[in-house]
Parts: structure tokens; C-alpha cells; sequence
């Protein structure tokens, strides 16, 4: 692929590049015939962005794709880290005066994206991103079922979303037949008592659009939506919400006309409605693992991300079987593990067996705080008959994937939790310790109240005696 | 025990929102006293000499409100005290300066499955139609065995009162200071000379302010008498602190004033028509 952009847009693309960078940490490139598509999505999966920029964006543009090849020869996919296409995008604002075009190729031989500023004074910046081979990441949603529409502009919206809190993660949107209620979502993790709690009410008269057939709520993630306006308010398109309710995809679609691009975001939902008219000290009751377990049963299937099989060259064909067996392995032990964690069950059910590559990547998901855990039984992601084209690299980078990018979250649960690790195998791990109130979770048995320090044989030894009294 | 208070013109709300932010600047945690003629903004955290507060800042509620309805919890004792994160309120009410402005704010005190400080808030939008925003602040109640802690701290025995000059200057030599040392000293004379200054290992730096006034008191002659008016009385303090005080200039104060008792304490005021700061400043150890 080889494309040009002009320089007065330049930053409309680099705007597009922040906003899936608060999406996901890898940044999938797929040039087609009638244009190119980046997209991302989060690594619970919960969040899918995507933004086609269409041929007539580009000044010059050639997808790769040699036209009357009878094999069908297909131009590079790949996907490159969010972060170094970040630093090349730096400052979004500055790029309008410095850059005169931008130029972006795809180098399938050498594996790498270049990315070339032409500024004036006959400055050039080159930047090559190494990428990886991958297919099409596609997120299966239908946005003609759902049964809400509203259509709205993005200044509207982002009035609405500056009345939560910066570190709000949900919100819920109750709809009505004449208006809105932008709510935000406390859930479990969340002491209640210190949280607060906005809701911002908005006539259907604010909006563009509105059409809502099935009267309803949604809980979806803030952060992502908020990443899309990102983009949205200062190209000033307008913004649609696709939904039908409660545990089904909310799709967000912005399009610039103009520029001829689209910007689509499917968010999972909470199937659960959230509990607001009972009381909130009662939700505190239930736990997490049921919570889980409703929402992974009742959303099954319905927002999936996929990996396209592609064995159209008959050199990944060859590779097919190296993969299978290499993964056999990985794949035995996630089943086992996901016998033993509500988490990983709720993974396991709505997302794949034969997922092979995918387990040592997605593992490590489960020791993530209850809040994404919810949002990943939400979703069902599954990239079925992935007998994943990609060449054994493929497992062997997902693996360092593990390694690198999971690798925090992994130690984090090593120090919290040594108990599990010195106890019973890893298997047996009975679900990931709350972020919050990690002491209670863990050390149960010294906050009830029949707990008696005395009885716990050896606390009448002393280590260390009290140093002396303060004499002042 | 009832609190509801209505602002409706937009420049008590945005006045309100300002003291607010400043007092969440020098305070985290703070306590709101409501009675029936003025709101007090209370914070004991850390540095206050003698368990008394640190920071007393007083609005005369007749100024702020339009409607002030409120109900104590018994007719002796008619006040409310409550504790919140005072960060978060503010963070919440900026939210309200950051679209084009709330037309009215409502301020209440709620029962939810906590208590609550609600706000209500109608926004002024592009179209015709009115948003209304509902923020529900958590608070603790304090129980009425702990008011005394709260209340009104006595006037500090001073040597001298000053008025300080214009905080914008003050606030620049100070925050350059600030890169110098970790202590500042503040010095003040009955004559009118206010001086600030820090030293470290290789340079000593004082500004001097000149031909300031001095508030009148009513003991102020007899004092004069006996001691000299020339003498500077000069207390040692926490920079970042009192360069906190110094952001106060944001409430646009009519006249801000130092009180200095010597090696010991500042007692700083800012005092406009309708609200009153005071700001405790103990001297640190450190000289």
C-alpha cells in the first residue's frame, strides 16, 4: 500500500491515531480497494474503533492489490504498535504548519510501515515501524437490528460528558420516548460512599435524531466514547448511537462527509440492568461471580471479534499445522485453568476453544480487576476456526506478547497473591482478588468477628518487645 | 435536620465556585458549617496550633443564596456540620464552569444510601431546552460531641498587623523564592515595612514592601507605646503553604492582611465584602 495525504489533513489522521491509541495497544492497518482502515481494539476486547478513510481522503492512493492476479494476491494486513505511531503523531496541532504531505507505505517485504513527512524547506521525515502480519481483525455487530437510534452532535455531547468526573469509567444511559438521562455507573469495586454519582438529563429535542423504539438502559465504558468525540468534536461530526439494550453492542458512528471517512465504535454493554432503584447497599451483596456468570450467558455471541481466516496463499496453508500443534498445549492448560476461575469460565464460554494463539495472550485477562472482568464475559469475542493463518511467528510474538505487554499485570498478581501459588497449583486459582479491599479479600478470616487474635496458635510469642514508652 | 440553598445569578455561582476551588487547593478534606446566616468552610488538617483549625473561611449566606432554607439538629443547636472531600466538590462545580455556565445551582443536603450533598445545577445549552445536572457529592455528618473542634479560632496575640501588598506581586516573588528554599520568613513593622526572605547555603534574598498600611485596632496605641515601632517581628514558614494563600488572590480580596506573632504563627486574612479567610500558618521548627 502506498498513500499520500495532504497537509491541511494531516491532522485529521493523526487525531484519528489518539483516538484508537485510547482503545488499544496495537494498531491494525488494512488497506482495501476502496480505501484504507485502522482500527484497534482494547485488550479485553469490550471496545472495538475502527476508521475507514475512504480513497478520496488520500491524494494519491494505491491499495497494493495488483488488479487481474489470478491467485488473488492481497495487500499487506499488519498490524504495528499504537505507541510508536503515536510519537510520530505527537503533536496533532503542529503538524497542519510543519507538514506539506504525509506519505505511508506499507513495505510487505521488509515488514515495516514507513511514514514520511514532507515539511517545507525540503525537510523529510522518515519513520519506520516495524510491523506484524496479521489478518483482518473484524468486530461482528449489526447496526440495521438495533432498534435505538439518536444522532447527535459532538459539542452536545461532550458538554454532556464534562459533567463526570475524569475518572468515571461507566455510564449508563436510560432512554425514553422524550429523553435522555447520561448516568453514571458505580459498580462493585467502587466504595459508594465516597464515589459521586452525576446524571445529566437531556431533552430529545437536543439531539439531531431520535428515534427510540424500545424504551431501556445501557451501561457502556466512557473512556472510549470519549476517545471517539476526541476525534469527532474538533471534525465537528456528528455522532450516532446504535443500540437496543442491555447487554447487546452500542455502536457509535461519526462520519466526516467531507473527508469521506467513518469512524464506527462497538462498546459492549452491561447485561445486567443496573440496579437503581434498589437500594445500592443491597447490590453490594451480590457477588461478583454471579454477576459475571449472568452476563457472559445472556450476551453470548452477540458482539464478536474475529479474525478472519485467510488461507487464500498457499504459504500459510503449509504453516496451518506447525500452529495447531505448537497451541495443542496452551489450549489444554486454559481449559483447565477456566475449570477453576469463575473469570476464565465466563471466558470460556463465550469466546473458543480453538482460539489457540490467542490463550496465552488472553489468560492473563483474568487477573485483571473484577471491572474489565465484567466487561469480558460481557462480550463474547471469539475468533472461531481461527486455525490462525499467521506464520509461526505468530505464536511465538503472541507469546512475547505475554511477556511483555501482560507481563505488569501478571507480576502484580504474583506479589498479591503468593498464598494461591504456595498452596495449590496455578489451576486452582479461585478467581482474581478485588483490586480494592485486597486485605479483607485475602485475610477474610481476620475481619469477622468471631475472629479471636489469642486463639491463632504462637500469638502469645513475642519477636520483638515493645521499644520503651514515649517518656514525654 | 434540612439544608437547601438556590443561587441563581451567575457571578455568586461562579464567586462560590472560586472559594471553593481555592480552599480545596490548601485543604483536602474539609468541614462545612451551615447556620443560619453564613456557610464556613472549615479545615483542621494538619499544622494548625492547638487542635484549632487551620483554615476558617466564612460566606455570608444572604450574598450567595437566593433561597436559604435550612434546619439544624434541634433549635438550640440549629447548624449542620459535615465532612467531604473537598477535591471532589470542586472538581464537580468547575464541571459547571466548563460548559457555558450554570443558570441556577441548587445545593442540598440528601438522603441517598449515604448522605449526600446534591447539586443541582441548570445548565444554559445552545438550544432552547435547559439541561439539568444532578451531582450527588458524598458527605459524613458530624455528630454534635465533635463541633467544638470546629469552632471559631480566638485572635492570635500579634505584634504586628500588616496589610500585605498586592498578592499578584507578592504571589511572583514568592513562587520564584520557592525554587531557593523550602522556608520562607515573613517579617512586618508597625510602619508599614512588610518583608519576605529565604537564605540557603550560597544567597540570602529579601524583598521589602514599603509604605503599607496597618490596620487600626483598638489596643493598637497602647501597644505601640511600649515597644518599638521600627522593630520587624518576623515568623519562619512553610513556603509551598503560604504560597498556597497566595493563590486566594483568585477571590479578588479587598484587602488581604498579616498578622505576625513573632517566631510562632501568621494569621493571614483575606477578606472581601462577603467572604472572610483566615489562614493559619505555624512556624516551622526549622530556622
Amino acid at each position: 500500500m502506498k498513500c499520500v495525504i495532504g497537509g491541511p489533513i494531516v491532522k485529521v489522521f493523526g487525531r484519528a491515531i489518539h483516538s484508537l491509541s485510547r482503545v488499544g495497544d496495537e494498531l491494525y492497518v488494512e488497506p482495501g480497494p476502496h480505501g484504507v482502515s485502522f482500527r484497534a481494539v482494547s485488550f479485553s476486547k469490550a471496545a472495538f474503533g475502527t476508521y475507514e478513510f475512504s480513497v478520496d481522503y488520500f491524494s494519491q492512493y494505491d491499495s497494493g492489490m495488483t488488479v487481474g492476479q489470478q491467485t488473488g494476491n492481497e495487500s499487506v494486513k499488519c498490524k504495528v504498535a499504537i505507541k510508536a505511531m503515536l510519537n510520530v503523531f505527537k503533536n496533532v496541532n503542529q503538524l497542519n504548519r510543519k507538514v506539506e504531505k504525509c506519505k505511508l507505505t506499507l513495505d510487505g517485504e521488509a515488514a515495516t510501515f514507513i511514514i514520511q513527512f514532507i515539511c517545507r524547506y525540503g525537510v523529510v521525515k522518515t519513520f519506520n515501524l516495524p510491523f506484524i502480519e496479521c489478518e483482518t481483525l473484524q468486530a461482528v455487530y449489526d447496526k440495521s437490528a438495533c432498534t435505538n437510534y439518536i444522532l447527535s452532535e459532538p459539542n452536545v455531547l461532550c458538554d454532556v460528558l464534562n459533567n463526570f468526573q475524569a475518572d468515571q469509567s461507566e455510564v449508563t444511559l436510560f432512554v425514553t420516548k422524550e429523553q435522555v438521562i447520561f448516568k453514571s455507573y458505580l459498580d462493585d469495586a467502587v466504595d459508594q460512599t465516597k464515589a459521586v454519582s452525576t446524571s445529566v438529563g437531556m431533552k430529545r429535542g437536543e439531539f439531531n435524531e431520535y428515534s427510540i423504539r424500545d424504551e431501556g438502559e445501557v451501561t457502556f465504558c466512557l473512556k472510549e466514547l470519549r476517545a471517539l468525540l476526541g476525534w469527532s468534536d474538533p471534525c465537528c461530526a456528528a455522532v450516532a448511537f446504535h443500540f437496543i439494550g442491555p447487554g447487546s453492542p452500542i455502536i457509535f458512528v461519526s462520519s466526516d462527509e467531507n473527508l469521506n471517512i467513518e469512524a464506527v465504535f462497538v462498546l459492549a454493554t452491561l447485561s445486567k440492568p443496573s440496579d437503581s432503584q434498589i437500594p445500592k447497599l443491597t447490590s453490594n451483596e451480590v457477588s461478583p461471580k454471579i454477576k459475571t456468570h449472568n452476563v457472559s450467558s445472556s450476551s453470548e455471541g452477540d458482539f464478536q471479534v474475529r479474525k478472519r481466516k485467510k488461507l487464500s496463499s498457499g504459504e500459510d496453508m503449509q504453516r496451518c499445522p506447525i500452529v495447531l500443534s505448537e497451541s495443542n498445549t496452551p489450549g489444554r492448560l486454559r481449559e483447565e485453568r477456566a475449570s477453576a476461575t469463575v473469570i476464565s469460565t465466563t471466558m470460556e464460554d463465550s469466546s473458543f476453544e480453538n482460539n489457540h494463539d490467542k490463550i496465552a495472550v488472553e489468560s492473563p485477562s483474568a487477573l485483571h480487576p473484577p471491572k474489565t472482568k465484567i466487561l469480558n464475559g460481557n462480550t463474547s469475542f471469539s475468533r472461531p476456526s481461527s486455525v490462525s493463518d499467521k506464520r509461526h511467528s505468530d505464536v511465538a510474538s503472541a507469546v512475547g506478547e505475554v511477556h511483555n505487554k501482560s507481563g505488569s499485570s501478571r507480576n502484580v498478581f504474583q506479589v498479591r497473591t503468593p498464598e494461591f501459588y504456595e498452596e495449590e497449583p496455578v489451576d486452582a486459582v479461585p478467581g482474581t482478588p478485588p483490586q480494592q479491599n485486597l486485605a479483607h479479600y485475602l485475610f477474610k478470616r481476620c475481619f469477622e468477628s468471631t475472629f479471636d487474635p489469642n486463639s491463632i496458635p504462637g500469638s502469645d510469642i513475642i519477636y520483638a518487645a515493645d521499644s520503651d514508652e514515649d517518656q514525654s | 435536620m434540612r439544608f437547601r440553598g438556590k443561587m441563581t445569578e451567575s457571578p455568586c455561582i461562579k464567586q462560590f465556585i472560586n472559594v471553593v476551588n481555592t480552599v480545596a487547593r490548601m485543604s483536602k478534606t474539609c468541614v462545612i458549617r451551615i447556620a443560619k446566616n453564613n456557610l464556613f468552610f472549615i479545615a483542621n488538617e494538619g499544622g494548625g496550633i492547638a487542635k484549632s483549625p487551620m483554615l476558617w473561611t466564612q460566606l455570608e449566606q444572604g450574598h450567595f443564596f437566593n433561597e436559604f432554607q435550612m434546619e439544624g439538629v434541634t433549635p438550640e443547636n440549629n447548624e449542620i456540620f459535615l465532612e467531604l472531600q473537598l477535591d471532589k466538590l470542586s472538581r464537580t462545580l468547575n464541571s459547571l464552569k466548563l460548559a457555558q455556565g450554570a443558570r441556577t445551582l441548587k445545593i442540598k443536603l440528601t438522603k441517598r444510601h449515604t448522605p449526600c450533598l446534591t447539586l443541582e445545577a441548570e445548565l444554559t445549552s445552545g438550544s432552547i431546552h435547559d439541561r439539568f445536572v444532578v451531582h450527588d457529592v458524598p458527605v459524613q455528618l458530624i455528630p454534635r460531641r465533635q463541633w467544638h473542634i470546629y469552632d471559631e479560632p480566638a485572635m492570635s496575640q500579634f505584634q504586628t498587623s500588616i496589610l500585605m501588598p498586592p498578592l499578584r506581586h507578592l504571589r511572583t516573588v514568592v513562587d520564584h523564592m520557592k525554587s531557593l528554599s523550602a522556608h520562607i520568613s515573613v517579617a512586618a513593622n508597625e510602619i508599614g515595612t512588610f518583608v519576605v526572605s529565604v537564605s540557603n547555603d550560597k544567597v540570602d534574598i529579601a524583598t521589602y514592601f514599603r509604605g503599607l498600611l496597618t490596620p487600626k485596632f483598638v489596643d493598637s496605641q497602647e501597644r505601640s507605646s511600649t515597644s518599638n515601632r521600627e522593630e520587624l517581628h518576623s515568623a519562619t514558614v512553610d513556603i509551598k503553604k503560604f504560597a498556597l494563600f497566595l493563590q486566594g488572590e483568585q477571590l479578588n480580596p479587598t484587602k488581604a492582611i498579616c498578622n505576625v506573632v513573632s517566631g510562632r504563627l501568621l494569621h493571614l486574612f483575606l477578606v472581601n465584602d462577603d467572604v472572610t479567610l483566615q489562614y493559619y500558618l505555624p512556624a516551622s521548627s526549622y530556622v
